[in-house]
């Protein structure tokens, strides 16, 4: 499991826990104190990104874009830190 | 928390007025966001030996400690419409009500989004907000005399967070109306405060009323989720 902690531009944090089988995401939680309407959406992004390549995430969160507000956080935020929690886990 | 969500799930069915509620917490809990990890933002082996209760929000935002003789909790449940549409609008409206109330009280305070309300820059209050169909339940924090040593060891502050704000500790980063006017104040001497400052930033009048057995009922019913591991730890 590899943890990405980012602070967002709004002053906000966001950390993604992410689990990588080659290049594909075993499992991940996206939390922080960061706020969406409807709260649900992030369970739901979650789940969608479950044995995902790491190349498809940027397409799997922008389908999500129009069924969300983020406040605090954007969908740029979650795709960067999933990036850089794999180039973690590269080197790892 | 079941009572705030009653609250929204009442007045979203059409039930209940749009509701001002002012609480305090006893015994002192903490409460975190949504979408928190509970070991990551709370010391539950503090909170445990202390038999203080954490309990997880529907809303998002951050963990807060609800000191028991030191803390007023808001909650207000408002239909989703006009400026209320706009989410970041809506916080800085209902916000607006706890800026003056500290203005009464004598303290120049300032909303800063996302969601935060600051005194001689240190943050006094946070507000979370989560919405349903036609409802918004916006909720928050003011801190009136807060014990900050309690605070800063149930609390776990990711040290990114503090470091962003050019602290190393919470008590450098916050503060309470106590420490502000130089002079102690309990949660029940700002309480008129609040809904004076809420009268005038919302432009409406209060009728005070004790909970409706419906509001009890169903706060009663959801008390079950609140008090669950499942939903508590579900992250």
């Amino acid at each position: 499991m590899v943890r990405v902690v980012k602070r967002s531009k709004a002053g906000k944090t966001l950390v993604v826990d992410v689990e990588f089988v080659g290049d594909r995401i075993a499992g991940i939680v996206i939390s922080g104190d960061f706020f969406a309407y409807p709260e649900e959406v992030v369970e739901k992004l979650e789940e969608e990104l479950r044995d995902k390549r790491v190349s498809e995430v940027g397409d799997v969160l922008k389908r999500h874009e129009g069924r969300v507000v983020l406040v605090g956080v954007t969908m740029n935020d979650i795709v960067e830190a999933i990036m850089d929690a794999y180039r973690v886990f590269q080197r790892s | 928390m079941g009572f705030d969500e009653a609250l929204l799930v009442l007045r979203d069915r059409g039930e209940i007025p749009p509701t001002l509620r002012l609480y305090m917490w006893n015994p002192s809990s903490v409460t975190i966001g949504y979408f928190q990890r509970i070991r990551d933002v709370v010391n539950l082996e503090y909170a445990e030996e202390h038999g203080i209760p954490v309990v997880r929000r529907i809303t998002g935002g951050g963990a807060v400690y609800h000191d028991a003789y030191g803390e007023v909790t808001y909650s207000i449940v408002l239909d989703v419409k006009g400026v209320l549409t706009d989410v970041q609008e809506s916080y800085r409206l209902i916000c607006s009500g706890l800026v003056r109330a500290l203005e009464l009280m004598g303290l120049k305070a300032e909303f800063v989004p996302v969601n935060d309300i600051v005194v001689s820059g240190k943050k006094i209050s946070g507000s979370a907000q989560t919405r349903r169909r036609n409802t918004l339940l916006q909720h928050g924090t003011l801190l009136v005399s807060t014990d900050l040593n309690v605070m800063e060891k149930v609390l776990r502050v990711p040290r990114q967070k503090l470091e962003s704000h050019g602290v190393v500790r919470i008590r450098d980063r916050v503060t309470t109306v106590s420490i502000e006017k130089n002079k102690h104040m309990s949660p029940e001497e700002v309480i008129p405060y609040l809904i004076e400052g809420f009268r005038k930033a919302l432009g409406v009048r209060f009728v005070e009323e004790k909970p409706s057995l419906e509001e009890v009922e169903l706060a009663r019913r959801l008390e079950e989720k609140y008090r669950s591991r499942e939903w508590n730890f579900k992250r």
